[in-house]
């Protein structure tokens, strides 16, 4: 990942800065697009509120259905904005510089929008918040510290708050070169963000190493919210859930999907900022790379969970895998999502040339996440339908709802939004990073020819 | 040498007693099969950092990728003992097992796949010999090689070596499938934790790891290589060894936590083997070397940048992964009989006879002598790849200082 152009310091502030401080009509089309469908999504809320859950396809034994997938999927995906980003960073990764602010701004729309969909599916929202106060003080009644409504909030709130902090120390440097070149509002508020940031060396000393230890803390901190997601469905003991690998496995089924989400967010984001220098095919190729082993690691732990759901040949587990490989139309959705999520992308991102091809990266992304999506909902709502057989004669099949599909779309609109409106208040591609790299571009002469090299510090 | 082939020669002698007659119960092949799967989780375990160095082009690993590659012999002493160990196994007749009553199940297909992990590491080996065996045979004065040296040879090269990693490594995750599928879930009686291979292929990278950093400390201070093997190879590899030994602690943690909170009957007596029962010294010692020192040691940048630190928590992660491994076979060997629905009842410990003392200390023997017997016919630090990078090194000014570039060439 070395064949990047040389580029002017000057430039780089320009091109990367002008989304910032100039706004294109095509901006106010989209976000105007994506506010219409918030609404519509708000709308259905509220129509939830008022006249109640008898709204969505729920039943006496199918409690937790789309909103619980839309909440698991959304926590995948914020994981791998922050994976690609922390573990790049502390690899010294030189492709890394462009792309690793659009993986962590991903990476925290993503966690707001799996933060809404706990609060929808509990239909009276308001009452969420005896979750963390008792429900009665005089009775001392407290939430129980053993209960999921208290593990994920935390979890998800340290995250949220960890990647914040995560982007907002990169972004430091930024908002300096912004505050120097804007007027009005725009100046006041970098000003304040930038805290006085003047590019001394004791300062990029600090910044640096705030950078590469917010890098290291923030790794675990992210395997073990999606793991706390994983337990909330594996301490049930339910057959499709109650397994040992159900927490390694949402992990790297969340870095598969996230891994997925940060190649759309760069090419929405390259197209965007017509940021052709900077997101450039080799990022993609490498990000391509990086897709194959993690759609390898996926396939291994798929597989296990397979293996093992039938290795012991208990009748309830084996009626998980009956109901996905032969019950219509179950068994459609679950060969929709192999086919969607690993045959389709697996054998294109073995061909350099659809790696480097911009359009094949993105279609392949969009492939994987739609396949991880439904992955999430199959593994939600089936183990769910067969609890207590012989407690309910009548249950009905689960299909989801007008209301849930528009809330659901919401959900990605809202995230769109999210990472637009960053994207049009901040450079949401680094630029000190840039430079950086562009700094420690070297060229080396072996024999006869001439080679990309970097610095080593 | 000598002392390597008198315990490895008596390693051998023990494990033919015990297939005479001389096993006192089926936990003393639980003491085999901890040998198999240690070798298989540190010594075989090993060439895969070499692979990821190469595909990551990572300059660090250029040190250390044949002193890795080159532990693919201790598949000559896996296979057999593998071989002999399927021979030993309860009745599979509706035993639960990944197979699923597949013909020839699990001899056969075990047998088969620790046969082809064995070629596949030594056409690796192989492979990657052939530039500098031309090079040795050209000083020699000898006859002309088969490899001359081309471009199109040394492209041809560079990928089959790319292309046979690989390989290595899915054959290797598959086999430690096998092995622990079939040598320890199958004989415990309502065990069928599909986080045990992850388990157990995460802990063999990390042991991995820890065999080729004791290897290259022992070549730096015995072998006279400080030279050729650098720092940087044992800071690289001790920033993979503390993420792996954090891996350590997660797998471990998603095993004890989904069965503490399942609290089934079955679950119960599963935790009472395996971690809190008999062998509760076992599974501490086991957590302590393999996940607590480790991570202790490694987590200062300082001693990461040092060959001490690396190299003591490698030593730690060895012993840990034995002492890990002997907990979870002898406690699944020790169960092992008819096929029953779930464990009702926990057997107290058993120890090593000296049998087995012996098979556990002359199989690794084993395969450090053979590892000793390559070294004389292969150089400890690829020649070719060290040559190949010192071309890819050169120091420029910078400011008012000197620093390295590594040039890349995609």
């Amino acid at each position: 990942m070395q064949e990047r152009r040389a580029l002017p310091m000057p430039k780089i502030n320009t091109d990367l800065l002008d989304f910032v401080l100039h706004t294109p009509r095509w901006y106010w089309i989209i976000a105007a697009g994506l506010l219409l469908l918030l609404g519509a999504a708000g709308v259905s809320e509220g129509l939830i509120i008022v006249i109640g859950l008898q709204l969505l396809g729920l039943s006496n034994v199918q409690l937790w259905a789309v909103f619980i997938t839309n909440f698991i999927f959304w926590v995948g995906i914020s994981h791998a904005g922050v994976m690609v980003s922390a573990i790049l960073r502390l690899t010294h990764a030189e492709w890394r510089r462009p792309i690793t602010r659009c993986a962590e701004v991903l990476a925290i729309f993503s966690l707001m929008t799996a933060g809404l969909f706990p609060l929808i599916h509990t239909g009276r929202v308001w009452r969420t918040i005896y979750w963390f106060l008792p429900y009665d003080f005089t009775r001392g009644i407290w939430p129980s510290v053993r209960s999921a409504l208290i593990w994920d909030p935390s979890a998800i709130v340290t995250y949220l708050t960890g990647t914040i902090l995560f982007v907002y120390v990169d972004l430091i440097p930024d908002l300096a070169v912004a505050r120097d070149r804007s007027h009005g509002w725009r100046h006041a508020l970098f000003s304040v963000l930038a805290m006085g940031f003047k590019g001394t060396s004791r300062q990029w000393r600090i910044q640096t190493a705030a950078g590469m230890l917010l890098s290291a803390l923030i790794l675990p901190v992210f395997v073990s919210v999606h793991s706390i997601v994983a337990w909330d469905l594996s301490m049930a003991i339910l057959p499709g859930w109650h397994s040992t690998i159900l927490a390694p496995y949402f992990v790297i089924g969340a870095v598969h999907s996230g891994v997925a989400g940060v190649v759309t967010t760069m090419v929405a984001i390259r197209k965007a900022l017509r940021a052709y220098d900077y997101i450039t095919p080799e990022h993609f190729d490498t990000i391509g790379r990086l897709q194959i082993v993690v759609a390898f690691g996926y396939i291994f732990f798929f597989l296990m969970d397979f293996y093992f759901g039938l290795f012991a040949r208990e009748p309830v587990e084996v009626a998980i895998w009956e109901l996905r490989l032969t019950t219509p139309p179950i068994n459609l959705l679950f060969f929709l999502q192999v086919i969607t999520a690993v045959l389709i992308p697996l054998p294109i991102w073995f061909f350099r040339r659809f790696r480097r091809s911009v359009s094949a990266m993105f279609w392949t992304s969009i492939s994987v996440n739609i396949g991880m999506w439904l992955e999430r909902y199959l593994l939600v709502t089936n183990p769910v339908s067969l609890k207590q057989p012989f407690t309910f004669m009548w249950v009905p099949v689960y299909v989801p709802q007008p209301v849930e599909y528009i809330i659901t779309i919401g959900g990605l609109a809202f995230a769109s939004f999210g990472i637009l409106t960053f994207a049009k208040l901040l450079p949401i591609i680094p630029l000190w990073d840039v430079k950086e790299g562009q700094v420690l571009l070297q060229r080396v002469r072996i024999g006869r020819v001439t080679v990309p090299g970097v610095i080593r510090d | 040498m000598l002392a390597l082939a008198t315990l490895a020669a008596a390693g051998v002698v023990a494990l033919v007693e015990l297939l005479l007659g001389g096993a006192r119960s089926p936990a003393s092949w639980g003491y085999v099969a901890a040998a198999l799967a240690f070798l298989l989780s540190t010594a075989q375990a090993a060439p895969p950092l070499a692979f990821a160095s190469r595909l990551a082009r990572g300059f660090w690993g250029i040190s250390l990728r044949r002193a890795a590659d080159l532990w693919v012999v201790a598949g000559l002493v896996t296979t057999p003992l593998l071989i002999v160990l399927l021979t030993r196994l309860p009745d599979w007749h509706n035993r639960p097992s990944i197979w699923l009553n597949w013909p020839g199940a699990p001899g056969v297909w075990d047998a088969v796949g620790i046969t082809v992990l064995l070629l596949a590491g030594l056409a690796l080996l192989w492979a990657g010999a052939r530039p500098d065996r031309a090079a040795a045979r050209a000083l020699r004065g000898g006859s002309a090689s088969a490899w001359r040296g081309t471009v199109r040879a040394w492209s041809v090269l560079t990928l089959g070596m790319k292309a046979l990693g690989g390989l290595y490594l899915l054959v290797l995750v598959f086999v430690h499938l096998l092995v622990v599928s079939d040598l320890a879930l199958s004989l415990v009686p309502g065990w069928s934790s599909p986080n045990m291979p992850p388990y157990h292929a995460v802990t063999a990278l990390q042991a991995g790891i820890a065999t080729t950093l004791l290897t290259l400390a022992a070549l730096r201070y015995f072998g006279g290589l400080e030279r050729y093997i650098r720092r940087d190879a044992f800071h690289a590899a001790g920033k993979l060894l503390l993420s792996l030994s954090l891996l350590w602690f997660y797998f471990t943690w998603a095993e004890l936590l989904t069965y503490w909170y399942g609290r089934t009957p079955a679950e119960l007596h599963l935790l009472d083997l395996l971690m809190f029962g008999p062998y509760l010294g076992l599974f501490a010692a086991a957590a302590l070397l393999n996940f607590v020192l480790p991570f202790l040691v490694l987590l200062w940048n300082r001693v990461r940048l040092t060959v001490a630190g690396p190299t003591l928590a490698a030593a730690l992660v060895l012993l840990g992964n034995y002492v890990d491994r002997v907990r979870i076979y002898v406690a699944a060997w020790s169960v092992a009989g008819p096929p029953r629905p779930e464990l009702d009842q926990v057997p107290a410990a058993q120890w090593p006879g000296l049998p087995e003392v012996l098979v556990l200390l002359g199989m690794p023997a084993a395969a450090l002598l053979l590892y000793l017997l390559a070294l004389r016919l292969l150089p400890a630090v690829s020649l070719w790849e060290y040559r190949a990078g010192a071309l890819l090194e050169v120091e420029r000014p910078y400011l008012k200082t000197r620093v390295p570039v590594i040039a890349k060439p995609s």
